[in-house]
């Protein structure tokens, strides 16, 4: 028997269970070690782009739901404000803090999630159970307030949809009281863990220059030593107002971003305990605007309420002639869309950023010289979701 | 006169003379809403004060210093609200359009509409293209007036009016209806009418249910639901319904309209294309939509038993094949009705040519061939233009009631005499009372059949002078032909001076110019009125659609034969066997021939409508598509191709587009059909040297008789055109019966009313149907209108001289 020694190439996916969807990999191998790989993303298109020109700008929000559908809240309020910026309207103090509240919410639970199944893919699964503990006390809270679990559907061009129900500001103030043991115990089990540690330190290196030239985002950036959050540059929703800190660190490794991710978890409580100390009163939707539909009181008992209601679900808004881009900080990195509006009440074009897709884009850079097993630490520290990536 | 220059905004704009703001802005991009106002109008209506504006007059040291950007909002003393509709612009002054006073003012005026307006967006026809709708999102409407419940105004629901339903509660009073009958249709049939409870509601002018032209254009106009059609109420939302770009193939005109589509079915028809139509369309174009569903051959025949398509394809081919073997291919005649698509006349054409047969006729195109070959001899010969209808100085109308006829002409027509330049001036030459009458033109009542002597006479007063009309031979006396033309010399003598006075638009029936020298002598007329060709435009005036279409497949085809040896022919027993093209063949061609094609021993029908029981020996019916079934191509008046877009599909698999049919026999003779080459044909060039055509009169005898004592007339009905348009549910309402039409003191003559059941008797047998009393027409004269279904007045003609003569007798009572 004859050892063959040239490079070998393999495919990862598209269905393996630790891709986290259908991502398929090209690895060429040199025996364990990764020569060179190359991501194949798309299995997951739907042409939401292209669907987006069809519809008018109010229908696009349920389609945003599907883009990261593990933080569908953040998605929403990323489109609408991207859309209250191109009409040149902002939504009311109350519900600028409602939508604060979820996305944050929205960011713990889509880290709860990358940390169960990472911790999983690596062999860790106690750390799954406990996760998913926590994320079923938010995706509760998502319930209450918007009547959904997954696809939320929540955010309104010019505010939410419905008012916080009752009795969400205590079940909230409990979960933001337990939270800190929990994130203790998978501290505990992981931080100084050893097999923990040495799967994940030196593993998948990104450096703080390659990171600013692939252009990756969110913690993947930070865990690069990159001190960068939209949050703090470029403050949307009154992010201004939030004491809060970013979470970077230097080792550029899967463990590094592992550390950045677990500490934004802590920062998150830290706003949402701000937030609810500060929630204003007031209305959770713009009125009298004509962007806006008015209230179905008001449809069901005044003419000129129910034209303009009319008017907007069929023709749509009448909108600037312009072109917009807009982007907020989401759990995976920087949401973006870029509106080209031609006045009709339907986007001529519209362009999303999608973090996941520009992460796994840096995936084969940080691959090169692992190892074959050193793949799935790697893809779980990207932390991507094909909804988004292939869209 | 100069340009006017001053600010729209802040923005440097000219007007030219005579626009208004609103036109400059709008020609410059300037937005300023408007909801009364229509380009469709010769002037605006002024009353709903949208389109609102204000205006700076500056002083003179200031105007001086400002420069165009350098005066972004008014600053000074402006005027009180104008509406730039109705205001003309001054020279350097800044016209603001959306200051915040307007605004509010503005928002104002929605509100007073709103007050009491239903709540029943939900249920609204026009809910989706409302411009009240529009209004209310555009102004951001945020609150209203105060309402008293207890007092609610309820206005008149005119549910009691044919086609259209006119709820007033609905209403805004913006008096778009009112403006485009009148200004427009030139009907006047609406007005806003102050009623006893003092609140203002559209209703008819006579008080009486709606009795017009049932042309849409008041529902297409109205900005919100008040006025709709009754046909497609509550059938479907703006919005579900695909608008699918066509035309109008029921008349020549050739209208731009769009077919309003949902579930295969056709629903309503709108149309608010920039087209040379303006967006106006008569009924049929309206609401003759829904012919291709009802009465339709769905199956291919043989005798009356269905079959298979194939099959019959089959039949054909070996029959035609042993007719040609048996008697020659001159033996075969094809037949194509003149109101069908061009696709259907290439192929009848190229079919002809495949079986090598000399004989295709389209009976209707005899008249506009005439006229074609006349006119080549003369150097007149060119392509007409509906443009140079509205620039030309006289519109010379004869024989024919164009409103009728091709409705848009009428349009034209009124549109030239409603515009402020009045210019042009329109000779009636009619033997009865028209709508055009309304507009006072130049009219030449003549007595019917004396058309030839009223063109003599007309020639004789142009040309003053014998010298100058050698091409006349054997001149006769004048005073004898005024005698019987029955017009006054001094109606000629102005006549005459109008013709004279510059570009000219002769409109004539074709039926008209079937008759010997009446071609000639257009044509003579238009060479003495002085004009030269580019200055002189030709209308044969036709109820079938394509007949330009006949004209430019038939002006350069040799198969060709008139109606007159195409009888004499089938008299001779020559033709074994006949392809019709076309519906109904019994309503196209006189009984006399229709007889004898029953004797034949092939008769192929490629039909879109079941007929009247007519068959041969044998009978083969091939379904084809209608025009909605089917891209389809036509030429208008003008010889321009206009396309009828395929809207809906075929009930079945069995109708095919007439070319598929051809294409499938084609096989059958080893040949492979190219695909059909539709074009407008040629554009003839403009002479300079024309010649006049040499004419010799000959005085008719009048062969009136004792038991025949009046004249039938074939007439054209406006809510009819070819047999489809019978079986449109729009037409049917508007009018269901195709009614007898006498004067009235004939009809007190023999003592018959209105509504009496009458039966119309000639040589050739009678027929039954219901009379119309009506005033302005000539005493002996019977007019029965073509395309009803009820009463078919072909059926009682045995010659083609264009009348008949006949007797009324009544029968029973009263209907």
């Amino acid at each position: 028997m004859s050892i063959e020694s040239r490079e070998m190439l393999i495919n990862m996916g598209p269905q393996h269970p630790s891709t986290h969807g259908v991502l398929r990999i090209i690895l060429k191998l040199n025996g364990e070690k990764i020569a060179a790989s190359e991501p194949d993303v798309g299995y997951l298109h739907r042409g939401f782009e292209k669907l987006a020109e069809n519809m008018l700008y109010h229908q696009f929000i349920p389609y945003t739901d599907r883009l990261d559908y593990i933080a569908s809240m953040n998605n929403n309020q990323s489109y609408v404000i991207a859309v209250e910026k191109l009409l040149g309207i902002e939504a009311p103090p109350r519900a600028q803090a409602i939508r604060v509240i979820m996305s944050e919410l929205g960011r713990i639970s889509s880290h709860l999630v990358w940390l169960a199944t990472h911790a999983l893919d690596i062999g860790a699964m106690t750390v799954f159970l406990y996760c998913f503990r926590e994320r079923e006390t938010i995706i509760d809270l998502f319930e209450e307030t918007s009547g959904n679990r997954l696809n939320y559907n929540y955010s309104r061009i010019g505010g939410v949809a419905f008012d916080l129900p009752e009795g969400f500001k205590d079940n909230l103030r409990k979960f933001l009281d337990i939270f800190p043991e929990k994130l203790g115990e998978y501290h505990r089990l992981l931080t100084k863990n050893r097999i923990w540690m040495s799967r994940t330190k030196g593993v998948g290196i990104l450096t703080r220059e390659q990171a600013i030239n692939w252009g990756v985002s969110g913690p993947v950036l930070r865990g690069s030593g990159v001190k960068w959050d939209i949050r703090k540059a470029f403050p949307y929703d009154g992010y201004e107002n939030y004491d809060f800190d970013i979470p970077t660190d230097d080792a550029c490794d899967v463990y590094g971003r592992y550390l950045v991710r677990m500490e934004e978890m802590r920062q998150s409580r830290r706003i949402l305990q701000q937030a609810l100390k500060h929630l204003p009163d007031g209305k959770v939707i713009l009125e009298d605007s004509p962007y806006v539909s008015p209230s179905k009181e008001k449809i069901m008992t005044e003419n000129f309420s129910l034209m303009k209601h009319m008017v907007l679900t069929i023709k749509g808004m009448h909108t600037p002639i312009a072109t917009l881009y807009s982007a907020t900080e989401n759990p995976k990195g920087e949401l973006g869309f870029y509106i080209v509006a031609d006045g009709s009440g339907k986007p001529y074009k519209l362009k999303i950023r999608a973090p996941s897709f520009i992460n796994i884009s840096a995936m084969p850079t940080m691959l090169r010289g692992n190892y074959l097993a050193d793949v799935i630490a790697v893809i779980g520290s990207l932390d991507f979701v094909f909804g988004e990536s292939d869209r | 006169m100069a340009d006017i220059n001053f600010f729209i905004d802040g923005i440097a704009v000219s007007a030219k003379p005579g626009e208004t703001i609103l036109q400059v802005a709008d020609r410059h991009g300037i937005y300023i809403p408007a909801i009364c106002y229509s380009d469709r109008f010769s002037s605006p209506i002024g009353s709903c004060r949208i389109c609102i504006v204000v205006i700076e007059q500056l002083p003179e040291e200031d105007l001086r210093t400002h420069s165009a950007t350098h005066h972004p909002v008014a600053t000074g003393k402006c005027s009180r609200p104008m509406p730039s509709c109705v205001m003309k612009p001054k020279e350097g002054t800044y016209v603001w359009t959306n200051t915040e006073a307007l605004k509010q003012a503005r928002a104002d005026i929605v509100k007073k509409w709103n007050r009491y307006h239903p709540l029943q967006c939900g249920v609204c026809d026009a809910s989706g293209e409302c411009e009240l709708q529009d209004a209310a999102l555009e102004f951001n409407i945020t609150e209203g007036l105060p309402q008293d419940f207890d007092n609610l105004p309820q206005k008149t629901i005119h549910k009691e009016w044919p086609i259209v339903n006119n709820d007033t509660n609905l209403c805004i009073e913006c008096k778009r209806c009112v403006k485009i009958c009148d200004d427009v249709m030139g009907v006047k049939a609406l007005a806003l009418i102050k009623k006893e409870s003092g609140i203002f509601e559209i209703d008819t002018v006579d008080g009486k249910p709606l009795d017009c032209e049932f042309c849409n254009q008041c529902i297409d106009i109205c900005p919100t639901g008040s006025l709709e059609s009754k046909l497609f109420m509550y059938k479907s939302k703006a919005w579900e319904m695909d608008r699918i770009v066509s035309s109008c193939f029921f008349c020549p005109a050739g209208c731009a309209l769009e077919l309003n589509v949902k579930d295969n079915k056709i629903l309503r028809v709108t149309n608010h294309l920039p087209s040379f139509n303006d967006g106006n369309l008569c009924n049929l174009g309206a609401f003759a939509y829904d012919m291709n569903e009802k009465n339709r051959t769905v199956s291919a025949s043989i005798d009356g038993r269905e079959t298979d398509v194939n099959n019959v394809i089959n039949k054909t081919y070996k029959e035609i094949k042993r007719i040609i073997n048996e008697y020659g291919s001159d033996s075969i005649a094809i037949v194509c009705d003149s109101s069908v698509s061009s696709e259907s006349m290439v192929s009848a054409k190229w079919f002809a040519d495949l079986v090598g047969t000399k004989t295709l006729i389209i009976p209707d195109a005899d008249g506009i061939l005439k006229l074609n070959r006349v006119l080549k001899k003369s150097g007149l010969l060119k392509q007409s233009s509906y443009e140079s209808i509205k620039n030309s100085d006289t519109v010379f109308v004869i024989g024919t009631d164009v409103t009728n006829s091709v409705p848009l002409l009428d349009w034209f027509i009124i549109r030239k005499s409603k515009s402020k330049a009045k210019k042009g001036k329109l000779i009636m030459a009619y033997y009865r009372e028209s709508k055009l009458d309304k507009l006072k033109p130049i009219s030449l009542r003549y007595n019917l059949g004396s058309e030839r002597e009223l063109l003599l006479l007309l020639i004789l007063k142009l040309a003053e002078g014998a010298e100058n009309t050698g091409f006349i031979k054997k001149i006769p006396d004048p005073d004898a032909l005024i005698k019987i033309t029955g017009v006054q010399e001094e109606t000629i003598e102005a006549a005459a001076n109008q013709i004279k006075s510059g570009s000219l638009s002769i409109m004539i029936d074709t039926s008209l110019l079937e008759r010997a020298g009446i071609p000639e002598l257009i044509s003579d007329l238009a060479i003495v009125s002085g004009n030269r060709s580019d200055s002189i435009e030709f209308w044969p005036i036709s109820r079938k659609a394509n007949i330009k279409g006949a004209e430019s497949i038939l002006s350069g085809a040799d198969q060709h034969i008139d109606k007159a040896l195409f009888q004499q022919r089938l008299s001779e027993g020559v033709f074994h066997a006949i392809i019709y093209f076309g519906n109904a063949i019994e309503r196209i061609l006189p009984p006399q021939i229709t007889a004898k094609i029953t004797d034949i021993d092939l008769f192929v029908m490629l039909s879109s409508y079941k007929t009247d029981n007519f068959s041969a020996k044998k009978t083969f019916v091939l379904p084809v598509a209608t025009g909605y079934e089917t891209d389809s191509h036509y030429l208008n008046l003008e010889g321009r191709l206009i396309t009828a877009r395929k809207a809906v599909n075929a009930e079945n698999e069995n109708i095919l587009p007439v070319q598929s049919v051809i294409k499938l026999l084609a096989e059958k003779f080893n040949t492979i059909m190219a695909p059909l080459k539709i074009d407008s044909g040629p554009a003839a060039a403009i002479t300079e040297k024309l010649i006049p055509l040499d004419y010799e009169y000959k005085a008719m005898e009048e062969m009136g008789s004792k038991h025949y004592p009046y004249k039938l007339i074939i007439g054209h009905d406006r809510f009819r055109s070819d047999v489809s348009t019978s079986f449109g549910s729009g037409p049917k309402i508007a009018k269901s019966v195709g009614y007898a039409e006498i004067s009235d003191r004939l009809a007190e003559s023999l003592d018959l009313k209105s509504n009496d059941r009458v039966r119309i008797i000639s040589k050739m047998g009678e027929s039954e149907t219901v009379l119309s009393v009506c005033s302005g027409l000539p005493d002996n004269l019977v007019i029965v209108p073509e395309g009803f279904a009820d009463i078919n007045p072909l059926t009682l003609f045995s010659s083609d001289d264009g009348y008949e003569h006949v007797n009324i007798e009544k029968i029973g009572g009263g209907k």
